[in-house]
């Protein structure tokens, strides 16, 4: 059974399991963990000016330890500015999913009217379109409006998805709708009611919506790639691709860089991640 | 319309329903524009310019039939090795993660001293973004014999001098794959939220029954996760033809020789690169009809299999 292994008496047998079970989870680090230990390393090694260097053998402690790498990307190659971008983005998109998904989700549940079915399976259908298939005329669109290199860009194609709507409707039919009726009869408005009564109910939900909103529009990559070409809209990842293309060499401020795009999703995503699980699997295996 | 008669007249079944419309409306209005302009018209759009020989100085181009299509498939092998690369790439992540979210499930819910690290370190290249992640690999496949990755070869004595592993043919796409299927986490939480579902009692009849270790996997847990596995197949089957994009870009840039390029790279060159906007267009319709065939197809194949086993 699961969860056996330790209640097993450390016989013959019980050692081997153990050390194949080990050797298979030191195996499974070495692409997880391992690559995140050699970044901390690199970004924190005082070794020389540029820091790390590929010496022989490799070095495995930053001696001196030093934080002077993430003060030059900040100051020298504008990471500042990308964080506070990306931040901005991410942010906004996080609250754009929660607002408009969740309206859109409660008409698709709970409003009549005409052409409701038809239109909510259509945006179903979009759902398997890949993203990079609609690059070009979403760039034209956005190069249209006049949107390129703006805040704009990055964020309103992100505000809303289909993907998000899907879910929260997927909560919403899960709360009675005698709860709707009884607050009518008590006068309140549909807007109301969705307010007051329904978006209290879907707060694990709106966890799921943010959280998936906020670490996907951190990480984005092609889209800012292709909207954000001046140097001030770029977000951390493409900050991150343009200093590697110009300072390959410079492996302690490339990993500082790496860092620092890295852990504020890490900290995001670890804290909140029972609620990731949960919201996509009860998004796609019901319905 | 705050007197009472309004109020009156408001609350007609007629009238509530016409509201009841017009709310709905304005509820999903904000939605429906975003996906209106930015999936709906790109769609539209996507098809009608792959027949044209659109670029940046000449919009939106002339009428061109099919000639996109026949390019590609008659001499455009560069954006066909991406077509199979990334179908390459999707036929050997989507297992290795299943295999690799399956055994760290396992094993993560043991109760083996220092399993929450090992839980911990497993997700942790889930939440970074591909960029950074590919970053940490640059730094591990280091070309000379002081990267990590050569240094321990060569220690080992598994290879005699130092590789340029993303820098050779044979060894580039390996490589980025190694980097992609580090991030198997997301599956294992699917895998570790299933097992916790797996009602105990199964297991203590297999016990009574006299089954082993194996046979206890074999027998319970494997078919228990079959709606785990389906999930995790289908969803990955949806977006596998827009794998690969991020790493590649960082890693190898497609190279060398076209030997990692991916499709969507290969989209997004023709259109931003080499600026052949209707061209770029027709990979995209080919990547769009590729991927209904495969969900209309593998997918619904196990979808159907996933219907049987619950």
């Amino acid at each position: 059974m699961a969860g056996d292994l330790i209640s097993k008496k450390l016989d013959a047998s019980g050692i081997f399991q153990r050390v194949i079970a080990y050797g298979l989870l030191i195996s499974l680090s070495t692409i997880t963990i391992l690559p995140f230990f050699f970044m901390f390393v690199v970004a924190l090694d005082g070794y020389s000016q540029w820091g790390w260097a590929p010496t022989v053998p490799p070095r495995l402690i930053p001696s001196p330890p030093t934080l002077r790498h993430f003060t030059y990307v900040i100051n020298a190659f504008s990471f500042g500015r990308y964080f506070l971008n990306t931040v901005i983005v991410a942010l906004s998109v996080m609250a754009g999913n929660m607002l408009f998904d969740g309206m859109a989700a409660y008409a698709f549940a709970r409003l009549r009217f005409r052409g409701r079915e038809l239109i909510f399976a259509a945006l179903l259908g979009t759902m398997m379109i890949p993203g990079e298939a609609l690059l070009i005329p979403q760039y034209l669109i956005v190069q249209r409006l006049g949107w390129l290199n703006s805040y704009a860009a990055l964020i309103i194609p992100s505000v809303t998805g289909i993907f998000g709507i899907f879910l929260m409707r997927q909560f919403i039919l899960s709360i009675p709708e005698s709860l709707d009726e009884a607050a009518i009869i008590d006068g309140c408005s549909r807007w109301m009611v969705y307010w007051r009564i329904i978006l209290p109910l879907l707060k694990p939900a709106l966890v799921t919506l943010a959280l998936i909103g906020f670490v996907g529009a951190w990480n984005n990559f092609l889209w800012p790639l292709v909207v954000a070409s001046s140097e001030k809209m770029y977000t951390l990842q493409i900050g991150l691709a343009a200093f590697r293309e110009q300072r390959a060499a410079e492996w302690s401020a490339l990993m500082a860089g790496t860092a620092i795009s890295i852990i504020p999703t890490m900290i995001v995503f670890i804290s909140l991640q029972r609620y990731y699980v949960a919201g996509l699997t009860l998004g796609s295996t019901k319905g | 319309m705050s007197t009472g008669t309004a109020r009156a007249v408001k609350h007609s079944p007629g009238s509530i329903m016409r509201d009841e419309a017009r709310t709905g409306w304005g509820f999903i209005l904000p939605s429906l524009t975003v996906i209106g302009v930015f999936v709906i018209i790109p769609l539209i759009s996507a098809i009608g310019l792959s027949f044209t020989d659109a670029n940046s100085l000449n919009f939106p181009g002339v009428f061109v039939g099919l000639r996109n299509y026949l390019d590609f498939f008659t001499w455009d092998f560069a954006a066909q090795r991406a077509l199979f690369n990334t179908l390459l790439m999707a036929a050997l992540n989507i297992p290795l993660g299943i295999v690799f979210g399956l055994t760290a499930a396992l094993l993560v819910n043991e109760q083996l001293p220092g399993r929450t690290f090992f839980r911990w370190g497993f997700l942790v290249p889930v939440a970074g973004s591909a960029v950074a992640v590919s970053m940490m690999w640059i730094l591990v496949f280091e070309p000379s014999s002081g990267g990590f990755l050569n240094y321990i070869l060569l220690k080992l004595g598994i290879i005699d001098e130092p590789q340029a592993w993303l820098g050779n043919v044979a060894t580039a796409m390996p490589a980025v794959i190694v980097a992609m299927v580090g991030n198997f986490g997301f599956r294992m939480l699917i895998y570790l939220s299933a097992l916790q579902g797996i009602p105990l009692e199964l297991y203590e009849a297999a016990k009574i029954d006299g089954a082993g270790r194996w046979a206890e996997f074999r027998y319970v847990t494997w078919p228990q996760l079959m709606p785990a596995t389906f999930f995790i197949i289908v969803n990955n089957l949806a977006s596998a033809l827009r794998m690969g994009f991020d790493q590649v870009y960082v890693l190898t840039g497609g190279g060398p020789m076209d030997a990692t390029k991916v499709i969507s790279l290969a989209i997004y060159e023709n259109a931003f690169v080499y600026n052949q906007l209707g061209y770029s267009a027709a990979l995209s319709v080919v990547v769009l009809i590729v991927t209904a065939i495969i969900t209309l197809t593998i997918g619904r194949y196990i979808r159907r299999k996933a219907e049987n086993a619950f």
